[in-house]
């Protein structure tokens, strides 16, 4: 099969943005600024480029697969595996399913969105490239199909995120740049130790071991899987229980770091308050989804039995996120720190759909992935307007904003009903499959129904937060507006014409798949029963549910 | 009785089914109407208060136009308003004939109905004769404050006709409200079929309004006989004739109104001046002020919000920074004090280095000795 993937989605994006990054820090001051409209156009023009190519890939333009749906477990569209290191069994290795397609396909989304919104943000010629750049990087680690690539795309996006958080961030953007960085790479190399013991407890002298190299071990994932699946069959443990549950542990740590889930969340808050609106859409929207995508592209699928001797502590998690973040956002003063908290709480959700273990808490998980991947962003760009036209983000500090700015106000609306999880809108089917497949599961497995007491409380809460963190900005007031004092009794703009075209893009789409959420769920929804059935009916045979 | 299983239960949920479903349509005319016309209401004496202070246009205007103080004597000054309300509290009141009257009597006759059946209902039933005596009195008290008596101020005075995008639903909700009549006797009460007939079907419209009357006025049986002329004396006649001894009156000198105010004024004036008597000990007593504060209940609920959720959520979130991004600050800070005191080992002295690999060495044969 022809390769569509590695060099316009993967390759391309990464080595143009290098080489634009390198010619630009060759030119004059002056020269720079004149550079940055040609820049950011042709970006703009190639990301939308790359859109319509991922398009073109869900709508069978290139090959005629049914819309990523019908495909076995452990098995690929687009897969193409070029050889690396041969000898130890690190390939360059690309593919597609139901799983990163949505994901791949968002990141494609943002970046033109990211672009529009953040259109002039200064020193223009170094930031649409380091975008574009993180674009690369993050559907570097949706497509790999190989552990060691996987791994160093995962590292990947680090950097383009620090810089962007480091040069064009707020006051504290060193302490954050910094912590973000240290913070999530610890985390990583930790799952960076698990994937290496689990290459190196490989047993080359097994019949069904990889015998395509020297040492007989391999970092292809698909091989990988094939090879676990097997050996977790007839209630043996793939790798034996407790090294299973250890390597299990050490990848969730890496991933439930970047989830991120209570209690290792604090780099979030700092990263976002600090980070470039642009910054901030692509680190919410899609970045945070690499955690969720992780958990379930490895622990999930090589170690079902351990998933299932966690499920408990990753129950718990994913509820202790949901309610500590919606009840710590309640109490937050600054906006942009308060959406942060509030994907917490969302994270926590996906944390819950994958407990659950049920196809549909799973097809939820990823349908949340997705809708929150459309809707963050749109909540970071209206952070992003307040703090770029009123240079202030403090709930408190200004008051009916509504009267002067009736688009930020509409847009803001808009955001926060969606992401409150407003029916018709993306959210609401999301978290009303994850309450779903929850009470489904706790009713199969004869778990205590107080497990619900938590998300019945989350839905109240989060309502709260956001209709009261708008009632105190855009509201209350009427005729006398409270403007920020930064603003300096200077009059009072709305937002611009390409912050509006984004933000009317994301709203749409949030309408799209509120109404139609089939578009997405389909496919998901066909991972979710062919990952049960394949993995987790066999090998977990009294494993109840399947919803 | 056996609610679930007693068939001969299931008729009276049945017939009261009817009432009700009548009810709510009777209510939605009746209300929307009167919702319509005090919005009409509010709006003229919105402008007139403006017209009259239009200079004076500053924020720190205390004038409520909501406020039936602000009113009185618009009977005259907005005729088609007036007549709405008018029909409309009647029908609310359920004052004979008039729209909510077919409708409400039905309940309260279902209610007893099921009291003397059942005698835990004996307390609902009393509620719903007391209700209907309450709804006497504040449809009338409103009504009188608001288009009888004497215009209570300036505003009130100078207030005009409403505008006829208003006038025309009002008079076609009115009209409804007037034509109840007509559905009682189609059989409206009867949606659900019941043992005696049902929605549009044996009677003809004659038929049934005879039948409705009988049945209202003239119930066969003695206790639904008292049981109708009570409620109509505590809705018709003793709530109304409280309110019009305390408010209202004779409209200004050389005030006309239309001729069917005439005789409502006329009573409400007849009583008022006869029975006046002063409420003051009971407008001033604790349970009247409890219920302006409505029991309070609104006050520590926010009290609750307040305290209790803000409270707790400036708690939370103070802890997620003090104590988990603190305990992440610490891992920090330790971790450079460490490497603080690790770098210090690198002196770039070739004699410290010389050190360290003679000690290295010396470690490495040991641990060889100790192997072998």
């Amino acid at each position: 099969m022809q390769d569509y993937i590695s060099v316009p989605l993967v390759g391309f994006p990464i080595i143009a943005s290098l080489i634009i990054m390198a010619t630009v820090s060759n030119l004059s001051e002056e020269m720079r600024e004149k550079m940055v409209n040609p820049i950011r156009w042709a970006i703009l023009l190639f990301s939308l480029g790359l859109l319509g190519w991922t398009t073109a890939m869900f709508y069978n333009f290139f090959v005629d697969l049914n819309g990523f749906e019908g495909i076995a477990f452990n098995n690929y569209e687009f897969h193409k595996r070029y050889i690396w290191v041969e000898s130890l069994g690190i390939y360059w290795s690309v593919g597609l399913d139901a799983l990163s397609f949505p994901m791949v396909w968002l990141t494609t989304l943002l970046l033109p969105i990211t672009i529009i919104a953040t259109w002039d943000e200064k020193n223009g010629a170094f930031y649409h490239p380091l975008i574009l750049l993180m674009g690369g990087a993050l559907i570097g680690v949706f497509v790999a199909l190989d552990l060691f690539m996987f791994y160093v795309f995962w590292e990947l996006t680090l950097i383009p995120m620090f810089f962007l958080i480091l040069k064009w961030g707020g006051e504290d953007r060193k302490y954050a740049a910094q912590k973000f960085f240290i913070y999530t790479f610890t985390a990583s190399v930790v799952m960076l130790l698990g994937l290496v013991t689990l290459y190196f407890l490989q047993n080359p002298l097994d019949p069904l071991a990889w015998s395509g190299t020297m040492t007989g071990r391999t970092f292809d994932i698909p091989e990988i899987v094939h090879y676990a699946t097997i050996h977790n069959s007839g209630g043996n443990w793939f790798l034996g229980a407790s090294m299973q549950k250890i390597i299990f542990a050490m990848l969730m740590l890496g991933f439930l770091v970047k989830l991120p889930a209570v209690p290792f969340h604090t780099w979030l808050p700092d990263a976002h308050v600090q980070a470039p609106t642009g910054g901030s859409m692509l680190l919410a929207g899609v970045m945070l989804k690499m955690g969720a995508y992780g958990m379930f592209r490895l622990p999930l699928a090589l170690f079902p039995h351990a998933l299932e001797y966690f499920q408990l502590v990753l129950m718990a998690i994913g509820m202790v996120s949901l309610v500590w973040g919606s009840i710590v956002c309640l109490g937050q003063t600054n906006l942009k720190k308060m959406v942060a908290y509030s994907s917490v709480s969302h994270m926590g959700v996906i944390c819950i759909g994958i407990a659950t273990m049920q196809p549909m808490g799973w097809a939820a998980a990823l349908f949340m992935m997705f809708a929150h991947g459309i809707i963050s962003p749109h909540l970071f760009a209206v952070c992003g307007a307040f703090k770029h036209h009123y240079h202030s983000m403090e709930i408190g500090g200004m008051r009916g904003m509504a009267k002067h700015s009736p688009w930020l106000a509409t847009s803001m609306m808009f955001a926060w009903m969606a992401s409150l999880g407003l029916p018709l809108l993306a959210g609401f089917v999301a978290e009303l499959m994850v309450l779903i497949a929850l009470w489904h599961f706790l009713v199969a497995e004869g778990w205590s129904v107080l497990w619900m007491v938590g998300p019945a409380l989350v839905l109240a809460v989060t309502a709260a937060y956001y209709l009261w963190s708008m009632q105190r900005t855009i509201f209350e007031g009427g005729d006398e507006t409270q403007p920020p004092a930064s603003m300096d009794g200077q009059p009072i703009p709305d937002i611009a014409n390409h912050e509006k075209l984004a933000m009317f893009v994301l709203a749409m789409l949030t309408i799209l798949f509120g109404v139609m959420p089939w578009i997405a769920l389909d496919m998901m929804n066909d991972w979710s029963v062919q990952i049960f059935e394949g993995l987790i009916m066999p090998i977990l045979g009294n494993f109840n549910g399947g919803v | 009785m056996d609610w679930h299983h007693d068939p001969a239960a299931h008729t009276i949920v049945i017939v009261a089914f009817g009432a009700a479903l009548f009810h709510l349509f009777n209510h939605a005319m009746a209300k929307g109407m009167l919702f319509m016309a005090s919005g009409s209401v509010i709006h003229e004496v919105h402008h007139a208060h403006h017209h009259l202070h239009h200079d004076d246009h500053g924020d720190d205007d205390e004038f409520d136009a909501q406020s039936m103080k602000n009113m009185g004597g618009l009977a005259s000054k907005m005729p088609i308003t007036a007549t709405a309300m008018l029909v409309g509290s009647a029908s609310i009141m359920g004052l004979p004939l008039i729209g909510g009257f077919w409708s409400k009597e039905g309940i309260i006759a279902n209610a007893w109905r099921v009291a003397l059946e059942d005698p835990r209902f004996f307390f609902p039933a009393a509620c719903v004769l007391l209700g209907a005596g309450m709804t006497g009195f504040y449809m009338t008290r409103m009504w009188v404050k608001t288009f009888a008596g004497k215009p209570s101020n300036e505003v009130a005075a100078h207030v005009g006709p409403t505008n006829s995008w208003i006038k025309t639903p009002l008079f076609i909700l009115t009209f409804v409200t007037l034509s109840s009549v007509l559905l009682a006797g189609m059989g409206f009460t009867h949606w659900a079929p019941d043992s005696e007939y049902s929605f549009l079907s044996d009677k003809g419209l004659v038929d049934g309004i005879m039948y409705e009357l009988g049945h209202a006025f003239a119930n066969h049986d003695a206790f639904f006989f008292i049981l109708t002329y009570v409620a109509i004396a505590l809705s018709a006649i003793l709530g109304p004739f409280m309110a019009m001894s305390l408010f209202g009156g004779k409209l200004e000198e050389g005030e006309d109104c239309k001729p069917w105010f005439k005789p409502v004024i006329a009573l409400n004036n007849w009583v008022y001046n006869k029975y006046n008597w002063d409420n003051t000990g009971i407008a001033t007593s604790g349970l009247a002020i409890a219920l302006q504060n409505r029991l309070y209940i609104d006050k520590y609920y926010d009290l609750a919000m307040v305290k209790i959720v803000a409270g707790f959520s400036n708690k939370a979130a103070e802890t997620d920074t003090k104590i988990i991004d603190g305990a992440v600050k610490q891992i920090e800070d330790k971790s450079q004090k460490i490497s603080t005191i690790v770098r210090s080992l690198t002196t770039g002295s070739a004699r410290d280095y010389i050190l360290w690999v003679a000690i290295g060495t010396l470690l490495i044969f040991f641990f060889i000795w100790g192997v072998a």
